[in-house]
Formats: C-alpha cells, structure tokens, sequence
C-alpha cells in the first residue's frame, strides 16, 4: 500500500538559512507524526511542508502517488490543513467560506455544510474560531491532516473524528506553556 | 468547467467590500471627469489620461495574493492567476469606462450647448491611400482615447500583479514596469489609430503583453512559497 505522506530529506532554506534541518518520514492511513521545531515560524514552514504548500528547497515529499512539487493540486486535494490562526468571522462569513470551498473543492455544498456541522459540534468544547479552522479543514474527504503548530489535545480530537486518516503535527519548543505541545509521536521522524 | 468555476469563486471572494468602494471611487471619478470634459474639452480627459494607468496599476495591487486560503486550495498558479486578474481588470475597467458613459450621456443630455459642438470636426488626418483629409469627430475622438485607455489601464493592471509578490526595490520596478507598459499601449493604439490594419496590430501587441504578463505572474504564484516571516 503507498504511504499517504512520504518525506525524504526535506529542508527549506531562505536567504541563506537553514530555517528546516532535513526530516524523513512516512506516514500511512491511520497513523499520527509530530515535529517539533525550534520557532514557531519554522513549525509553519514544516506543517506547510508537508501539506504541499511550500516546497522544500531540497529533498522530496510525496502525497500518496503525487510528488508535491509537480503535481501541487492533485496533493492538496488529498490534504486537510489546519492553520494555526483561528477562522476569524462570524456565522454567515463561516457560511460564506464554506460556499467558496465547495465551488473550489467541486464538492457538493450540502455534504460540505453537513461535515463541517458534525465536526463543529464534535469539538464544541474548543475554542469557536479554531473549532471553524479544523471545521473547514476537515470538511472534505481527506487522508492527511496537518496541523501548523497543533493545539493541546486536539490531535487526538482529530484522530477520534477521522480514524483513518494520517495526521501530521508539526510545533514550537518556544510555544506558551499554557498549551504545551504533548502530542503522542507514533512514529519516528529522523 | 471545474477550473472555471473555481476562478469565478475566487474572483468573487476577492470582489469583497472593500474592492468594491474603490470600483464606486474610481466610477464617481470617472463620471466627474467625463461630465466635466463636456464643459471644457481636455479638462476631464487629460487628467482621465494621466490617472487611469496609475489607478489600473493600484488595481493590480489591491488583491490579498498572500491569503493562506488560496495556497491550501487545490489549484494551479494560473487558475489563481486568471481569477486575480478577472478582479484587478474589473477594477481596472472602472475609470476610462465610467468616463466614457459619463461624457457621451452629459454630450446627449446638453445637445447643442455642449462644447463638443462647438469644436465642431476639427480633428482631420490624411488618409494616406486616397490623399483625401479624415474627418473624426470630437466625440469619436474622446471616445477613442477612453478605449485606448482602457486597454492601457488593463494591461497596467495585469502587469502591476506581478508586483503584488514581491517587496523592496522588486516591487517598486514592478510598477515602474506596470505604468511604463500601460502608457505604452496607450502611445502604440493612439499612434496607429487611423489606420486599421496597424489599429488591429497595436491592440493584439498590447494584448499579448497583457497576456505575457499573466503568464508570467502565474508562473510566479506556481514557484511562490507563502512562508511566514
């Protein structure tokens, strides 16, 4: 079976810097990954990483059969990232957003509205701006989840949810404590 | 029908509040400088001459590229390229348009007293195939610039977009490139304008820089990596 996320060697470079040391790993459905990173704006860059979002300045990372950096939209379509900053907007901008994914997805709003309803009310004890992001992200079919910069204990919400899904975490040494990165590293990043 | 839909969806999410007071000021301009034109000819349409190539570059500018929501979709560089352009020419659109419907309406609405008539046909040329002066009217005259500038406009915009990207003195060259390209499309159509064939040739030139320019701007957001700084 081909592994959902495959990353071999990635490191991103900017200006000069190393901002990511190179990192393997593989992840198949089901299984959860956490990295952890020395700033906040490089666990970004590795959650992005992986999410087809940036491209690795070396190295290769593949989402299921497609190669990141050749075949962007056919990986993301596959992927359900979660951004660190909370969905800032009130009910009908919610609703608006979730319009826009489905003619962007091309999925079928109806379906859309009523994922993102059952995961809303499966993590009504979050905070409503992130439950939305999580929502969102969530919402369509997907088999590789992403958190930039994970919050405290939602990882295993997710997992819960989207039992067959992967999921990769990526997080700061630097984060505030009042929401430590205590993420379960099923398997091992080199 | 997938891409189309998902360009759409994006030029409408970019249409939001605040693009559309900046279309509403650039049409209460426009209609300012249009009626105004009927007054006193050149008044409205030199200053419509100047402003709409720096307005169409703003145009160019004004998109939020950097949106994280765009880079997580399942899209192409080009596909968010169409639709950052379908925003920034509508945009683009507004002034030299608004212009034109402003001066032919207050040109109909004042009949006789409009100081079009009283310039009367002065603007001639000579058809060089049959030696015989070309007569133009006022109005065609005014009606020609504000097309050629509309044009100009669009492909400032198209090329100010690529601007959007980047920062420091890259940015600032961009939009050099943005006003220097759209008040050249402006000089190829208005130096060719009584003769169709060249005419033709001056508008598919300034649409293939438009063109090129998208391209190249799509090119530019399939490489871009939205890293946080």
């Amino acid at each position: 079976m081909t592994p959902i996320l495959r990353v071999s060697d990635a490191h991103f470079v900017r200006d000069g810097v190393e901002l990511i040391a190179p990192f393997s790993l593989t992840l198949e459905d089901g299984q959860r990954a956490a990295l952890t990173q020395p700033t906040p704006n490089a666990a970004k860059i590795a959650a992005r990483i992986a999410a087809a979002i940036v491209k690795p300045t070396c190295g290769s990372v593949f989402i299921s059969d497609f190669d990141t950096r050749l075949q962007p939209p056919q990986a993301k379509r596959l992927v359900g990232f979660v951004p660190a900053d909370g969905f800032e907007g009130s009910t009908r901008t919610f609703a608006r957003e979730l319009k826009f994914r489905a003619q962007v997805w091309n999925l079928e709003l109806a379906t859309l509205e009523r994922s993102a309803a059952d995961v809303l009310a499966a993590l009504e004890d979050l905070k409503l701006e992130y439950a939305r992001t999580v929502a969102l992200a969530l919402a369509p079919d997907v088999h590789l989840i992403v958190l930039e910069c994970a919050r405290y204990g939602v990882v295993e919400r997710i997992a819960t949810l989207r039992p067959n899904a992967a999921i990769f975490a990526s997080s700061a040494t630097n984060a505030p404590t009042t929401h430590p990165p205590v993420i379960e590293f099923a398997v091992t990043v080199t | 029908m997938n891409a189309l839909r998902a360009t759409f969806a994006i030029a409408r999410r970019e249409m939001r509040p605040y693009w559309l007071y900046s279309v509403g000021a650039r049409i209460l301009l426009g209609a300012a400088l249009g009626t105004l034109d009927t007054f006193r000819f050149g008044q409205g349409l030199i200053v419509m001459m100047i402003l709409a190539v720096p307005l169409g570059v703003v145009a160019g500018l004004e998109p939020r590229i950097r949106d994280l929501t765009y880079f997580i979709a399942p899209l192409y560089g080009r596909q968010l390229a169409r639709a950052y352009a379908v925003t920034a020419a509508t945009a683009a659109f507004a002034l030299p348009c608004a212009f034109l419907v402003a001066n032919i309406l207050s040109v109909r609405v004042l009949a006789d007293s409009a100081i079009y008539h009283d310039i009367g046909f002065s603007w001639t040329s000579i058809d060089q195939s049959r030696g015989a002066p070309l007569q133009v009217p006022t109005e065609w005259l005014v009606a020609g610039v504000a097309l050629a500038m509309t044009v100009a406009s669009v492909i400032a915009s198209l090329v100010g977009l690529s601007a959007t990207l980047r920062r420091g003195l890259a940015r600032t060259t961009y939009v050099a490139l943005a006003c220097l390209s759209g008040y050249f499309s402006f000089l190829i159509i208005a130096a060719t304008a009584f003769d169709v064939p060249f005419l033709l040739g001056a508008f598919a030139a300034a649409l293939l820089l438009g063109f090129l320019a998208l391209r190249a701007f799509g090119e530019t957001l399939a490489r871009y990596d939205p890293v946080p700084y």
